[in-house]
């Protein structure tokens, strides 16, 4: 699991964009275990990712389940297979109960959840998560740290963007630390805080050694 | 109540300071408006009349007579502020039976025969009467075409048409030579009256129809209407010019459907498809804005499976909504839509696909739902009053060229002229002036989902 951190306006929803295919504009190359990696264009190197967006972006007219299914046939789940993959992903999320509901009467711990669960219905071999615990309550946010644990024990590659600083460093075993669209600094928490020459320094404060501490306008 | 007022102006401040930034608000307030009340003066002026301010009939005249007399009421009838006269003094003549086919295929609705002896001093008993040829529906026009008649005729050589033709009209009532002699005495003075008091009359007084409607196609039937029933003045003098009519009606048109339903059907039919398409296209902004926009972007899927699954279902609701409208309108005025349903599939397959392309051009076109809202109002709006969805599309040759070819030049102009065709005139589509209306709105049709893929590239999927 890696993480990917920095202050606003550094370039991490820009970067992630560019892994999940949204902008192809970009210099340089991609490859994802060892091969090119073209998902901008590409259909079948879109389908080895499974984006997760910072926004909520699921339909709140339909149900938790009605949208699973929705987005299990847009991702080629075979049609035998859907059913049990919406009751695997139904249970991931909590949401068993809740499965007939509207999604707008959800709360939005609730809805974070789904939209996680949205992500991994095809079983990708890499997921990206845009600051997926944004605005949810601890019980929430601890449910999806569990479900995103269980990921990282399934072998699934996790590229995770995230401002909450002990997140990263529970969750990621390598973080790259981004400002002004470039990465500034690599590797696990403890070598990072090595690096700043404050082995004893929690995250926080190495990001803010190496960000600096004047406030952002972007 | 210092302090409130002070708060009020801060926020009402506050609130013009924010609507003059938004460019989507001042277009909607100010340009939509603006627009409109540009495009509606425009088309009502030339639709219904010109400067005159009063609507202008066309009446095609076929003069048999061909005497002097009879030309200078032609001349006569093409002075008159009511009456469009055809064919255009240029135009080669034309024969009482083109007038009837005319009428029959709906290319025209009143025709005016000038018989071989109509102005002839002395004429033969029975007496020889000018034959108004009309299609029954047409019942507004009609009135206008027999004011018009009457007051060119009374105007034609000093009223001497109108004195011959109103003692023409007492003798077949029954009056002896002695009481026409004396009639004709006291008619002299009469006559400048009643035509000062005629001159001044707007020509859109409604006037009572004489003569019964009755449907008579694909036959024809003919009466003599000599008859003074009704007690007014107005009815009086219009019957006073004696006519011989002849109803024609296009055979499979529902006898008690009237233009105005017609009208009224097809137009709104047509605008309110665009409207809620329009409206149902939005849902692409809603969904970019609300960010799904992005997770489908990331699928595995090609990106244009997102528009063309939004044009599906703006067809699919806008089929429904006319099939809706179609049945409702059936049921409640009897306008005979379901008499030719393969015409009518034709016809609303292409307007939905049409309607639902400008739907995506709008949506993929505007950077806001607000913005969408705002042009899609005013593209509707103008399109509607100058394509002929408020007004009948038959008035347009009344108008200049150039705002005639405007006219022409927008979609709904082309989908009124395929249900007017089908529900007034009975076209099949299978009628020339169908296809032809089938294969514009195809082609609208291409050139909008041409240019809201492109758009969708070029704003959506992101570079």
């Amino acid at each position: 699991m890696f993480g990917l951190l920095g202050p606003n306006g550094a370039g991490k929803t820009t970067t992630i964009s560019c892994i999940a295919g949204l902008l192809r504009d970009f210099q340089g190359e991609m490859r994802f275990r060892g091969e090119p990696f073209r998902p901008a264009t590409n259909i079948d190197d879109r389908a080895q990712i499974g984006f997760v967006p910072q926004e909520l972006a699921i339909y709140d007219k339909l149900s938790a389940e009605e949208n699973l299914r929705l987005f299990a046939k847009l991702m080629g789940v075979p049609a035998s297979e859907i059913p049990t993959r919406v009751s695997e992903l139904l249970d991931l999320a909590g949401l068993v109960d809740r499965r007939h509901d509207r999604v707008q009467t959800y709360s939005g711990g609730m809805k974070r959840r789904l939209n996680l669960a949205a992500g991994l219905l095809h079983r990708p071999s890499l997921v990206l998560l845009d600051e997926p615990t944004a605005g949810v309550d601890p019980q929430s946010r601890n449910h999806l740290f569990e479900s995103i644990q269980k990921l990282k024990m399934d072998g699934v590659s996790v590229l995770y963007t995230t401002h909450y600083m002990e997140e990263a460093e529970r969750l990621c075993d390598r973080i790259a630390i981004m400002n002004e669209g470039r990465i500034i600094a690599i590797g696990t928490p403890r070598e990072l805080a090595a690096g700043c020459g404050l082995p004893d320094a929690n995250l926080e404060t190495v990001f803010l050694q190496l960000t600096g501490r004047s406030l952002r306008n972007e | 109540m210092k302090r409130l007022l002070s708060a009020a102006w801060a926020l009402a401040r506050n609130d013009l300071l924010a609507y003059s930034r938004d460019r989507g608000a001042l277009a909607t307030g100010f340009l939509v408006p603006i627009t409109l009340v540009t495009a509606f003066g425009w088309i009502m002026a030339y639709a219904f009349g010109g400067s005159s301010g009063m609507p202008k009939v066309k009446l095609w005249v076929a003069d048999q007579d061909r005497t002097e007399q009879s030309q200078q009421l032609v001349e006569r009838l093409r002075l008159s502020e009511m009456l469009a006269i055809e064919p255009r003094e240029t135009a080669p003549p034309i024969s009482a039976e083109q007038l009837r086919k005319k009428i029959a295929t709906g290319d025209a609705h009143h025709g005016l025969v000038i018989p071989k002896g109509f102005t002839a001093e002395s004429q033969s008993d029975p007496a020889i009467n000018m034959q108004l040829i009309r299609d029954p529906g047409r019942e507004m026009e009609d009135r206008i075409v027999r004011f018009g008649l009457m007051q060119s005729m009374m105007n034609q050589s000093n009223g001497s048409l109108w004195e011959r033709s109103a003692s023409r009209m007492f003798r077949n009532q029954g009056m002896s030579q002695t009481q026409l002699d004396s009639l004709e005495q006291s008619m002299k003075g009469m006559q400048e009256t009643i035509q000062a008091f005629v001159n001044a009359q707007p020509a859109a007084t409604p006037l009572p129809s004489n003569g019964t409607s009755t449907e008579a196609s694909p036959e024809t039937e003919t009466e003599a209407n000599t008859e003074v029933s009704a007690p007014d003045a107005m009815d009086f003098m219009t019957q006073i010019v004696p006519l011989d009519e002849e109803n024609i009606t296009p055979p499979s048109r529902p006898l008690m459907v009237t233009y105005q339903q017609a009208q009224s059907v097809s137009g709104t039919s047509v605008m309110m498809l665009m409207f809620g398409l329009a409206g149902a296209g939005m849902l692409l902004i809603a969904e970019r804005d609300g960010g799904t926009l992005r997770r489908l972007f990331a699928l595995p899927i090609p990106r244009e499976s997102v528009l063309l699954g939004k044009f599906m279902f703006v067809s699919i609701i806008g089929l429904t909504q006319m099939v809706v409208l179609m049945v409702y309108s059936e049921l409640v005025f009897r306008v005979g839509l379901f008499r030719d349903p393969l015409t009518l599939g034709v016809l609303v397959v292409s307007w939905v696909a049409t309607a639902g392309s400008f739907g995506m051009l709008i949506a993929t076109f505007s950077k806001s739902a607000k913005q969408g809202d705002g042009l899609a109002t005013i593209l509707i709006l103008v399109s509607a009053a100058l394509g002929g969805c408020w007004f009948p599309i038959q008035q347009m040759s009344n108008m200049p060229l150039v705002m005639e070819l405007t006219c022409k030049s927008t979609m709904t102009y082309w989908a009124m002229n395929g249900f007017q065709g089908m529900l007034w005139s009975s076209l099949g589509c299978f009628d020339t002036k169908i296809m032809l209306s089938v294969a514009v709105l195809w082609t609208w049709t291409l050139g909008l989902t041409t240019a809201s893929i492109y758009l969708f590239r070029r704003n959506y999927v992101a570079d």
